[in-house]
């Protein structure tokens, strides 16, 4: 199967299911477009579907935002340990307080209009 | 390998803030003031790495040859280096390789930016363009957002408080009250920052540094160049350059910028020192958290254990581990792709002694850190005087 590409990673994204690149060497898994995995070296890289749900790592209530969000503050972006351990970047919409959204919340990726991964609370 | 030493011979700086100098204007300013202050003739400089981030900001990309003109050296060659916030120690190394490698005798850097021609929105947009912007920025996150994170991270895993990093953010305030360069000259007490609105909670306001415009700029040169010129012997020791997975989901942790440690790394062994040799340090405290990271991936401090030296007042200017008595980027300003030139600047006058006796460190030999967004480009540089 041919690499893939970022276009379809988001078109598969927008539809609610995550894929990342998946070294067929050793396992490793990457959100973001790998061609040579970091940990053996190997270029045979394929993709692999992440589990929709995972806890939050770490996150921050964005109250000044770039262009593309300034509908939407404030918001959280966040760093999700999916269950399968793979980390992903997000965002959740409506979150206003740190209290809202705190370090091990579970949450679920939505689909949505936007580029980047939304989840929500699950 | 180094094939021969080389020195800073000379350097400049213009006020950073916002300034009504345009790129060209800040950059050749700085520069004449490095050449001048080395008394090169301005024909022995083999070309210049010039520094910049955001000249799109000005309408303005392929700055070099502007600055090269404005110099009366137009027929010198000038490249543009742009490793977001470490342009400028990345353009410092750059120009050192000429020099070490045997290509030049001298040689020029100078970084320069000015965004204050920018609304907020649009410099904050700016600055997030040098994230992994497809999964960082898609997904919301502003530059503070970004270490507002890593600072979450911090905190959840050493305990690390909102007023640890307001400290980090007082004294560097108070550094640069007397750092005549310096964007910002206001004391600030905890009680300010803390009450300081959010950008990007856990950090507020207090806690970032902000959008300066200015420029800074070294000229290196041989060691026989140096002596001929009959100033201050100012040696690099040892200069490092590393990276880190550029999106913060990419990383094993997020408290520490593994790039940060491998550029220490190197610029200490090629020093042949340890980071306890290391008198004085300018760190990339874009925002407060960040300082306490660079303490610890240095390895000025254990992991989780920055916060306490910064409380016990060890890293102010006449502390045992003195950390930006300039200011840092946090008062002294950011203009970008000139921060690490700027720590170059400092470092010189601290090592000669040119400073107020406020912030005077007396240091021998300093390493300054500078960091491109969130660790994705990391510079070290040790300077030593030799005489």
């Amino acid at each position: 199967m041919a690499l893939m590409t970022q276009v379809e990673q988001r078109d598969l994204a927008k539809d609610g299911d995550l894929y990342a690149w998946k070294c067929e060497g050793c396992g490793h898994k990457s959100i973001t477009p790998m061609f040579v995995c970091p940990v053996d070296k190997s270029r045979d890289i394929g993709r692999e579907k992440l589990p929709s749900t995972g806890v939050v790592e770490a996150f921050t209530v964005q109250r000044i935002s770039i262009e593309e969000f300034i509908n939407d503050v404030p918001f959280a972006f966040v760093v999700v340990k999916l269950d399968d351990g793979t980390n992903v970047s997000g965002w959740v919409p409506d979150i206003a307080r740190d209290s809202d959204l705190p370090i091990g919340s579970k949450v679920r990726l939505e689909s949505t209009y936007k580029p980047g991964f939304m989840f929500e609370k699950a | 390998m180094v094939m021969r030493d080389a020195y800073v011979v000379g350097v400049g700086a213009t006020q950073y803030g916002k300034l009504a100098a345009s790129l060209r204007e800040s950059a050749s300013q700085a520069a004449l003031e490095a050449i001048d202050s080395s008394g090169i003739d301005i024909d022995r400089l083999d070309g210049a790495f010039i520094a910049n981030a955001l000249g799109m900001a000005e309408k303005q990309g392929h700055i070099g040859p502007l600055v090269m003109t404005s110099l009366g050296i137009a027929d010198k060659p000038a490249s543009t280096i742009e490793a977001a916030c470490a342009s400028g120690a990345s353009a410092f190394r750059e120009a050192y390789v000429n020099v070490a490698g045997g290509f030049s005798d001298a040689y020029l850097a100078v970084g320069v930016e000015k965004v204050s021609g920018l609304d907020t929105i649009t410099a904050t947009s700016y600055f997030a363009y040098a994230s992994d912007f497809v999964y960082e920025g898609f997904c919301g996150a502003s530059f503070p957002g970004l270490y507002a994170t890593i600072a979450r991270a911090h905190m959840a895993k050493y305990g690390t408080t909102v007023e640890d990093m307001a400290h980090v953010a007082v004294k560097n305030h108070a550094n640069a009250m007397y750092n005549p360069k310096a964007h910002f000259h206001k004391e600030i007490s905890i009680e300010d920052v803390l009450k300081s609105m959010y950008v990007a909670s856990p950090l507020k306001l207090y806690d970032a540094c902000p959008f300066s415009d200015g420029a800074a700029a070294a000229v290196i040169a041989t060691k026989e160049v140096a002596e001929e010129l009959g100033g201050p012997m100012i040696k690099i020791s040892g200069i490092g350059r590393a990276g880190s997975p550029a999106a913060l989901p990419d990383r094993n942790d997020i408290t520490s910028l593994s790039g940060a440690k491998l550029a220490a790394r190197q610029a200490l062994d090629q020093a042949g020192l340890n980071i306890g040799d290391i008198d004085a340090f300018e760190v990339h405290d874009c925002f407060t958290i960040a300082e306490l990271v660079a303490m610890e991936d240095l390895g000025i401090a254990e992991a989780g254990k920055a916060a306490a030296m910064v409380r016990d007042g060890m890293t102010k200017p006449d502390g045992e581990r003195p950390v930006n008595a300039s200011g840092g980027l946090k008062a002294k300003g950011h203009p970008v792709a000139a921060t690490g030139l700027g720590q170059v600047y400092e470092m010189v006058q601290q090592l000669t002694g040119k400073v107020d006796a406020h912030r005077k460190t007396d240091a021998k030999r300093m390493m300054a850190h500078n960091v491109g967004a969130t660790g994705g480009s990391v510079a070290c540089t040790i300077l030593e005087a030799m005489n």
